[in-house]
């Protein structure tokens, strides 16, 4: 695991990664066996709400009536917050840190390109998220077969690509924005307001038109909508989301390649 | 032949110049002493030999190679150790050093237990919870690893006891023995000039002096050094001024060169 700078990455890393598969599998785990109880008492309380508001409880009363509709609401709306924060969390940590503690320093004391510094960071978060989400994956799974209500895993998986692909969005953004600047606390902070405000928007993006054309600039437009778990991922919205990943990162790659970096 | 040369070299940070016009040479196999007070710039000329930061303008080689933010192969052949060299907190001086070494491409279990077993060092302790001087050694491992041809220690000795400092003179001996190219910068003086044989002064970003220990002991040969006592001292004093001939009350060390070039007297005496 200690030869290469992406393996001793997520050597550092490992008790991180366990905690957040194992957190989420058994969150989301808990989460689905919610779905009974609340299935009616939602499915009255949107019915009674304004139009205008319906869009905040996923625009359609009927949709808590089905555990698919559940996931799409519930995994696939409010859960998006915690993948937000895991991917901030752990994109920081991996280069951000390092150059705010000064061990950047002393790795590019020795015969690395920041090229493949950079690179083996990134593919490092990658792999961590992914394994992270293999938690989240098999805790919505199980909780459909406790629920004796099984979706299958092939039906499951678009949707859990959707998230990832998020989760790896708003990472992407920290990682980049960090590397480039060399601020953590800056990249958290834009990145952070980033996501709250676009979460908001695209939430309610039914209720204004000026709300519809503004959440068109953020990554949550386009992770699922149309739902994923109705009607599969789009083609238009991946290539959309993954290029919300490699263009910040090949800029933020040409920025840090040439910087000074942050000395003590 | 030089393994450091570094011509007309500028860097500011904002408004503040760093560095102005620096030029110096560092010769192969040479201990050379890079010496300034705080903020003279050293660490920051130190900084664009290591391709940390980029300079705005000027020239800088190592091994005749050109230094860039971007050149990270001469970085095989050089060692670099400061005294805040910053290390995974988390992981065992083992783990660090062998992870070093892979960066290195040049790690070798055996060299690592001898050198560790030299110095002392338990490999299997946690970095975070070192002292000091064990932190150190470890960065010293570390930056060893390669055998460097050249060694650039920025002030390594700092918060080191005296009997780590006398190990690690040791180390850096035997080094520079096997060949190897010393450029030091350090606020310990007495240290410096017992290991150097070479050195540069830079005061306020720009070269004050470049000398060897020759040059040092020559300007310590045109003194004459008397011994007195003070009531001596008052008549010796007083035949020097009749006859108008110009003295001061030191000796002929290079804390008292260091002292002219920093209290500006070279300057008031030129």
């Amino acid at each position: 695991m200690l030869r290469s700078v992406f393996g001793k990455t997520l050597f550092e890393k490992r008790f991180a990664i366990l905690f957040w598969a194992l957190g989420l599998l058994l969150a989301n785990l808990a989460i689905m066996q919610l779905f009974p109880p609340l299935k009616e008492a939602f499915a009255q309380m949107t019915q009674d709400l304004p139009a205008s508001l319906e869009v905040w409880f996923g625009g359609d009363g009927q949709i808590w009536t089905t555990l698919r509709g559940y996931v799409g609401m519930e995994i696939m709306g409010q859960m998006t917050t915690a993948m937000i924060v895991l991917a901030m969390v752990f994109s920081l940590s991996t280069l951000a840190s390092e150059e705010s503690s000064g061990v950047l320093l002393t790795q590019f004391s020795k015969p690395i390109s920041r090229t493949s510094f950079y690179l083996q960071k990134f593919l490092a978060f990658v792999v961590a998220t992914v394994i992270v989400m293999i938690g989240f994956y098999l805790g919505t799974w199980f909780g459909s077969v406790v629920l004796n209500d099984i979706i299958p895993l092939g039906e499951l998986f678009q949707p859990i690509v959707a998230i990832t692909l998020l989760t790896l969005v708003f990472g992407t953004l920290t990682f980049a924005l960090s590397a480039a600047s060399g601020s953590k606390v800056l990249a958290g902070a834009v990145i952070g307001c980033y996501a709250i405000f676009g979460y908001f928007i695209t939430s309610l993006r039914g209720a204004a038109e000026i709300l519809t054309t503004l959440s068109k600039a953020t990554p949550f437009y386009y992770y699922n909508n149309p739902s994923v778990i109705d009607n599969g991922l789009e083609l238009k919205n991946v290539l959309i989301l993954a290029a919300t990943i490699i263009i910040p990162l090949v800029v933020a790659l040409l920025i840090f390649a040439r910087r000074d970096l942050k000395t003590r | 032949m030089n393994v450091i040369s570094v011509k007309k070299l500028n860097k500011s940070f904002g408004t503040k110049q760093a560095l102005s016009d620096v030029s110096f040479e560092v010769a192969e196999n040479s201990i050379t002493g890079f010496l300034g007070p705080n903020g003279a710039g050293k660490s920051t000329a130190m900084n664009i030999l290591l391709g940390f930061i980029a300079a705005d303008d000027g020239k800088a080689r190592i091994f005749d190679e050109k230094v860039s933010v971007s050149n990270h192969k001469i970085h095989k052949d050089i060692g670099f150790l400061s005294s805040n060299m910053a290390l995974d907190k988390t992981l065992t001086a083992g783990q660090e050093i062998e992870y070093f070494g892979h960066l290195a491409k040049n790690y070798d279990a055996q060299k690592v237990a001898d050198l560790a077993k030299k110095l002392d060092l338990d490999l299997n302790q946690k970095i975070g919870s070192m002292s000091t001087g064990n932190h150190q050694k470890v960065a010293l491992m570390v930056a060893l690893l390669a055998e460097p041809k050249l060694l650039i220690l920025d002030e390594p000795t700092n918060g080191l006891d005296p009997l780590v400092q006398a190990e690690f003179n040791k180390i850096i001996m035997q080094l520079h023995a096997k060949g190897s190219t010393i450029f030091i910068s350090s606020h310990v003086l007495s240290e410096i000039e017992e290991l150097c044989d070479n050195f540069i002064f830079i005061r306020d970003g720009k070269i004050a002096a470049q000398l060897s220990k020759d040059d040092l002991h020559r300007k310590s040969q045109d003194k004459i050094v008397v011994e007195t006592n003070a009531k001596n001292k008052a008549k010796i004093q007083k035949f020097l001024r009749d006859n108008k001939i110009k003295f001061a009350e030191e000796s002929g060390d290079l804390e008292s060169t260091f002292m002219k070039y920093y209290s500006g007297k070279e300057e008031r005496d030129a």
